[in-house]
């Protein structure tokens, strides 16, 4: 069966569908392919602002193999840069650091400000001539990338070409609109460093069918019958009925302001498509950033975020180590289904028509992506 | 200024430094080396940030050189 009839096989109802084909998780040529089609062509997490949080800090990443630069320019907006020179090529931010004045290539000293225009080009008409008519500087700025921060994570559309992020990611906004308010990043952030890749991470996260099996003690006390399925327009998930908060000595972290009733003791987790996991909860958020980087490695980056600046030290401590503990559980799931992709018959499985339909959702999201 | 002096200024990545004696090169000279030399002092006060970036570049100018 080719790639076409097999993807078509996933966009059946779901007691037909079949999961993606295995190629999706192990051939270089059709990741790339998708990769171009699911995380270059929609709007992807990136980073968070928080990472860059004051005017001039630049950090470069690799976003899906295309080299980018996060910064926050002079004027305190983030922006995002493809991070060449436009001369040759080069590679302008090789590490973190902060741009004190202007962005130097380390090659040829062409300089760009930190809104990317370009503003010298030394000896370019010649030794001690800056200039060159026959150049026109006003069209060689660096390549902007759009972007859009939401939830202090930046979304870029790396081919320029995703409807408005307003438009694209409208009915998630509208979901949890009630949790547009200030958060404040909490430098506990850490990263997984995971052998799968990062579509097993959002196929695992949207579901809580294995929340029983792999998390026991969150299944303590919230049961797998306490939690219902989410599936919307660009996103997938799930929500709990019974989210408690942590305490210690009667102490808890304040809640996001004015909340409605329904917050009190639900939480929410969704899987923005592509690659950003969110969750939400009265007292605190967090993002995970899934930075894929080929075919079976995938880079899990957590932030976690308190609606004060002044959260208390200990429990965070104590709700990091707890979510990094339920993260790590998820690790030895989504490194065993990449390894069973190897599996030369494996037809990409089936789902739980009761169960699974955040995770075939999202599969029937990528197979659409890629034309099927 | 002195060729070891820069040396030791790159190495340093001491950009002030970079600017001061590239500057100091300058003044020692006229036309093309001088401007050669300016466009250095001009660049490393540009990356830096450094208050005498426009003072170099108003020279460079005069020069009709950027």
């Amino acid at each position: 069966m080719d790639d076409h009839h097999r993807l078509a096989a996933v966009r059946q109802p779901i007691g037909r569908a079949n999961g993606l084909p295995n190629r999706h998780y192990t051939d270089p040529e059709t990741v790339a392919a998708e990769t171009r089609a699911v995380l270059h062509g929609t709007w992807a997490g990136l980073a968070v602002a928080a990472q860059v949080p004051a005017p001039g800090d630049a950090l470069p990443l690799d976003f899906a193999g295309a080299p980018l630069l996060l910064l926050r320019d002079k004027d305190g907006q983030v922006r995002v840069f493809q991070n060449v020179c436009r001369h040759r090529g080069m590679i302008l931010v090789s590490e973190s650091r902060k741009i004190e004045g202007a962005i130097r290539c380390p090659y040829h000293s062409w300089c760009y400000s930190t809104q990317g225009e370009l503003v010298a080009t030394p000896h370019v008409g010649g030794p001690g001539r800056n200039s060159d008519e026959r150049l026109d500087r006003s069209n060689l700025g660096l390549i902007e990338v759009r972007s859009h921060t939401w939830r202090d994570v930046v979304f870029v559309n790396l081919d320029g070409l995703a409807p408005p992020f307003a438009e694209a990611m409208g009915p998630a906004l509208a979901r949890w609109s009630e949790f547009d308010q200030p958060l404040h990043h909490d430098d506990r952030s850490f990263t997984l460093d995971v052998a799968c890749n990062w579509k097993l991470a959002v196929e695992n996260y949207c579901e809580s069918y294995h929340l029983p099996w792999i998390h026991p003690g969150l299944n303590s006390y919230s049961r797998l019958e306490d939690h219902y399925n989410i599936e919307g327009d660009g996103f997938a998930g799930q929500g709990t009925w019974v989210y408690r908060q942590l305490e210690e000595d009667g102490r808890r972290f304040p809640d996001f302001k004015d909340l409605s009733d329904k917050w009190d003791k639900a939480a929410e987790y969704l899987a923005i498509f592509p690659n950003v996991l969110m969750g939400v909860h009265r007292d605190h958020a967090y993002a995970i950033i899934l930075a894929s980087d080929g075919p079976t490695r995938t880079l899990e980056h957590v932030h976690i975020y308190y609606p004060t600046p002044d959260f208390d030290a200990g429990l965070a401590d104590r709700n990091t180590a707890q979510w990094r503990g339920v993260f790590e559980e998820d690790v030895f799931v989504v490194e065993g289904m990449q390894r069973g992709r190897a599996a030369p018959g494996f037809d990409g499985g089936r789902f739980s028509p009761a169960m699974d339909g955040p995770t075939h959702h999202f599969h029937d999201w990528i197979a659409g992506r890629l034309g099927a | 200024m002195s060729d070891a002096a820069i040396l030791t200024a790159h190495q340093a990545d001491d950009r002030a430094r970079l600017v001061t004696l590239y500057a100091e090169a300058a003044a020692a000279r006229a036309d093309d080396a001088r401007a050669f030399f300016l466009t250095h002092a001009w660049i490393f006060a540009l990356e830096a940030g450094d208050a005498r970036a426009d003072d170099l570049r108003q020279a460079l100018a005069r020069m009709g050189r950027v």
